[in-house]
């Protein structure tokens, strides 16, 4: 078909795809001066391009054709355009929402637990009713040097009280009986 | 993301040069789909979803030079159509080219040989459809097809040499008798 090689023909297609270099172009237009088949082929392959080229042509579209693709890619980015931004508004109110359902949910429980014990299925007191109610009266309890020897708790104040003032009256009377003291029991005579 | 991102309803900059692109390139952009595709899928459908895609994400881009862009997100749209399975036929005469009327150049164009050439390329191998295209119609270089087409600058050679081959061997019988009906 072609009077050249598949090699040359390249080279040729290369040459009317002016990709050659300039020594490249050099030497085929010396090889097309001197070589017929060459030049033979570099006809045959211009003639099948300007066939092609008549295709590329006739698939070149319309000022209309155009137009209306411009119109339609225009309305659609539009559209897009008005979906990604409702989608962006969307996100930034769910966003919102979500912080505020998080925020009255820890309020509710942190004012819950504040004002009432918090109790288990099985009627143990939780551990906040044993932090939130540590009211403690110590009373501590000396020997006769004044060295505490123990401590005795109390719910309430006036319990303490009536036990310190108790222990106290006993601590004396011993101290009073261990000096020779005579100590009165009664005063009925 | 850029911070346009976070200004709804706003058309910025983006937006206008996008516009630009589309208006600037849409002829081309068409030819090359329809080139592409063949009777295979709507090129219209082609150009604008390649479009649109980049529209979706097009604050990642720089729209000050699109030409390259967008013709190498039309081509790898076209090229992923073709891949699917099944695709509803276009008919041939809604193709360009079938209506001679609205073409002042129409007497210039030999609509037999156009059909012919037109049947020829959508019998090619869809790279290599896609490479004649970009280096014929387009006028690019072997390297601007490399880089639209994601492949190396000797296997584009190869794709334009054996599909302009594969074209010449597919028309010669048509040429020929065109040939003996002239001489007639």
């Amino acid at each position: 078909m072609y009077p050249v090689s598949d090699d040359d023909l390249q080279f040729l297609e290369s040459y009317l795809d002016d990709a050659l270099s300039d020594q490249e172009l050099a030497n085929l237009r010396t090889r097309l001066s001197r070589e017929a088949d060459l030049a033979a082929a570099l006809r045959m392959l211009r003639e099948e391009r300007s066939q092609r080229q008549t295709f590329f042509q006739a698939i070149d579209p319309t000022p209309k054709e155009v137009e209306s693709l411009v119109a339609s890619i225009h309305q659609s980015a539009n559209r897009r355009r008005w979906w990604q931004d409702s989608r962006r508004l969307v996100s930034y109110g769910s966003a919102l929402a979500a912080c505020l359902a998080i925020a009255a949910v820890g309020g509710f429980f942190y004012h819950a637990a504040g004002k009432e014990p918090l109790q288990a299925n099985d009627g143990a007191v939780s551990a906040v009713e044993t932090i939130a109610t540590p009211v403690n009266y110590p009373v501590d309890v000396t020997d006769d040097y004044g060295h505490v020897i123990a401590v005795q708790h109390f719910n309430n104040a006036r319990d303490a009280e009536d036990f310190a003032r108790d222990l106290h009256r006993a601590q004396d009377r011993r101290k009073q009986s261990n000096g020779g003291v005579m100590l009165i029991e009664n005063h009925d005579f | 993301m850029n911070e346009k991102d976070d200004q709804p309803g706003m058309v910025d900059d983006t937006d206008e040069l996008f516009e630009k692109a589309v208006k600037l390139h849409s002829r081309r952009l068409l030819a090359i789909a329809r080139a592409v595709v063949g009777y295979r899928a709507s090129p219209e459908d082609v150009v604008q979803q390649a479009v649109l895609n980049l529209f979706t994400h097009r604050h990642r881009y720089d729209w000050r030079e699109p030409g390259g862009l967008l013709r190498r997100a039309v081509v790898n749209e076209a090229l992923r159509i073709l891949r699917q399975p099944k695709m509803a036929v276009v008919e041939e005469e809604q193709l360009p080219g079938s209506d001679k009327s609205n073409r002042p150049d129409s007497a210039m164009v030999n609509r037999e040989m156009v059909t012919h050439v037109r049947q020829a390329i959508a019998k090619l191998p869809d790279h290599f459809r896609s490479a004649l295209v970009l280096c014929e119609y387009e006028n690019l270089s072997y390297a601007e097809i490399a880089k639209t087409l994601d492949a190396s600058v000797p296997q584009v050679k190869t794709w334009i040499f054996r599909a302009r081959r594969q074209l010449a061997e597919m028309l010669r019988e048509y040429y020929e008798a065109e040939k003996k009906s002239s001489r007639a």
